[in-house]
């Protein structure tokens, strides 16, 4: 079932990676689909499903670039496993705190798989201008994932209270009476 | 470091060595696991772009994508418009052009009292419309389009890709000499070429992309409207926004139009690249520098056409 699951999440990621192209981009900035959907993969899993995931991830985003197989693997197996540093750590603590991570990973993995890829096609780099443009990515990415989050907390705290009336729960309310006297 | 964590670490180094190892295999190995995602990730590509052209079509906002728009719609409408006028008005020109010769060839045959009895020609050129599912990258923020038709389609490698223009695929061509509805390729704007084909997917070349190459020719309007055509050259791309013409030693200016040259002897009529922005003869140098912008066409493609060659019919059948 998880396998499955997985199976699907991963065929969404790339059909809308690969079939949204620059509807999901403003200027420089383009939201990073598959990097966006597996930092919540990555933190979920175990560390080894995780790194197996980030690296079949990354094999098929190299498979959506003109450039040789390989370079997305490494760089999505190496962040991946950065990320899973971070967790360790018990970082990211908070939602905000997980778009940073975001912004930095994506921006940072973004600009090393391109100048790889740039060099490999024997392109020169313009390093200003990549950087800006991966971060630019870096941060759109974050952006939409945080912006996600909000709204799924937000969806999900209104369902709670929902369930809540629904089921007669006392609302606990901050003040306490004494229970003698 | 715990014992987790080193084989968490060995295996993050071993998924590492594989893509390395990918990075070293020949082409011909990875472009088969490259050509099966793509074939793969086509229905999902395809019903994603059907929502999001739906989206377009229904919110303003998404018809350039997440980039506002700046002008309004009737601005857009008519810009439009005007692209598809400009279209419709190379073709003529290069009509008017190509009928203009036959009618001076038709002459010089009445006054010799030969008959021309020539076959018709034993291929002729076919449009294949083709939707654009997705982009292919190099960079994330220079995308090759991907066509939802491949090999199976008959989608040949090395074609060359046309911008739908809104120009309707009429005909018009086959009561005179030229091909079999060949007058409607005349002028239309080139996007690009085919440069990977799988069975159901093939990937589109921009014009502008770096290692394009294709034979141009630059063309002039006289003063009373008539199209002239030049030196003959090799467009490429650069990975900028500009193409630059190369083997030109006559003299050009700037604002000369650049339409394709010979392409294999199938297509009479040409079709067209764009305008000359700059052209630069340095002292000593035999060879003009010149600097193409590329026709407009729409940030957001949904459909091209795919220009290929297919036996004729009535070259058959008289045979």
């Amino acid at each position: 079932m998880k396998v499955i699951g997985l199976t699907l999440w991963t065929y969404a990621a790339f059909a809308l990676h690969a079939g949204l192209g620059s509807d999901v981009a403003y200027g420089p900035s383009r939201v990073h689909v598959p990097w966006l959907l597996l930092i919540p993969t990555v933190i979920r899993l175990t560390e080894r499903d995780g790194l197996l995931v980030a690296a079949a991830w990354g094999l098929l985003a190299d498979c959506l670039t003109s450039s040789p197989l390989g370079i997305e693997l490494i760089g999505f197996t190496v962040a991946a496993t950065v990320i899973q540093r971070l967790r360790r750590l018990n970082a990211p603590r908070s939602l905000f705190a997980t778009a940073l991570l975001t912004a930095g990973v994506v921006s940072a993995e973004v600009f090393a798989a391109d100048a790889s890829r740039l060099t490999l096609a024997g392109i020169p780099i313009d390093a200003a201008e990549l950087a800006v443009r991966s971060l630019a990515t870096g941060t759109a990415t974050a952006g939409a994932g945080f912006v996600i989050g909000c709204m799924t907390r937000l969806v999900w705290r209104r369902r709670a209270n929902t369930n809540d009336a629904r089921s007669g729960t006392n609302v606990v309310t901050n003040r306490w009476r004494m229970l003698t006297g | 470091m715990s014992r987790d964590q080193n084989t968490s670490v060995w295996f993050a180094v071993a998924l590492c060595f594989v893509g390395g190892s990918l990075i070293l295999c020949p082409a011909n190995v990875t472009d088969a696991i490259r050509a099966t995602v793509h074939d793969l990730t086509r229905p999902g590509q395809l019903a994603v772009r059907t929502v999001a052209d739906a989206a377009a079509n229904h919110i303003p906002l998404a018809s350039g994508g997440l980039e506002a728009p700046d002008q309004p719609a009737t601005d857009r409408h008519l810009l439009a418009r005007i692209t598809t006028l400009e279209s419709k008005l190379r073709e003529l020109a290069v009509v008017n052009l190509h009928l203009q010769d036959e009618v001076e060839a038709a002459h010089l045959l009445a006054r010799q009292r030969i008959a021309s009895s020539d076959p018709p020609p034993l291929l002729r050129p076919e449009l294949v419309t083709a939707r654009v599912i997705g982009e292919e990258t190099l960079r994330p923020w220079q995308g090759r389009a991907l066509l939802a038709s491949g090999s199976t389609h008959g989608v040949p490698d090395g074609a060359i890709v046309l911008a739908d223009e809104g120009r309707t695929l009429l005909d018009v061509g086959a009561d005179r000499q030229l091909t079999s509805g060949e007058s409607v390729f005349a002028g239309r704007t080139v996007l690009g070429k085919i440069i990977k084909v799988t069975s159901f997917t093939s990937t589109v070349q921009r014009v502008t992309d770096r290692g394009y190459r294709g034979a141009a020719r630059l063309s002039r309007e006289t003063a009373d409207g008539k199209l002239v055509f030049g030196q003959a050259g090799t467009l490429e791309g650069d990975g900028s926004d500009l193409c630059r013409l190369k083997l030109i030693t006559e003299p050009v200016n700037v604002g000369d139009h650049v339409y394709t040259a010979n392409t294999d002897g199938i297509l009479l009529l040409p079709m067209y690249y764009g305008q000359v922005t700059r052209a630069e003869l340095k002292p000593g140098a035999t060879e003009w520098e010149i600097q193409i912008r590329p026709a407009p066409v729409p940030d957001r493609l949904t459909i091209v056409h795919v220009l290929r060659t297919a036996a004729n019919p009535a070259r058959v059948s008289a045979n």
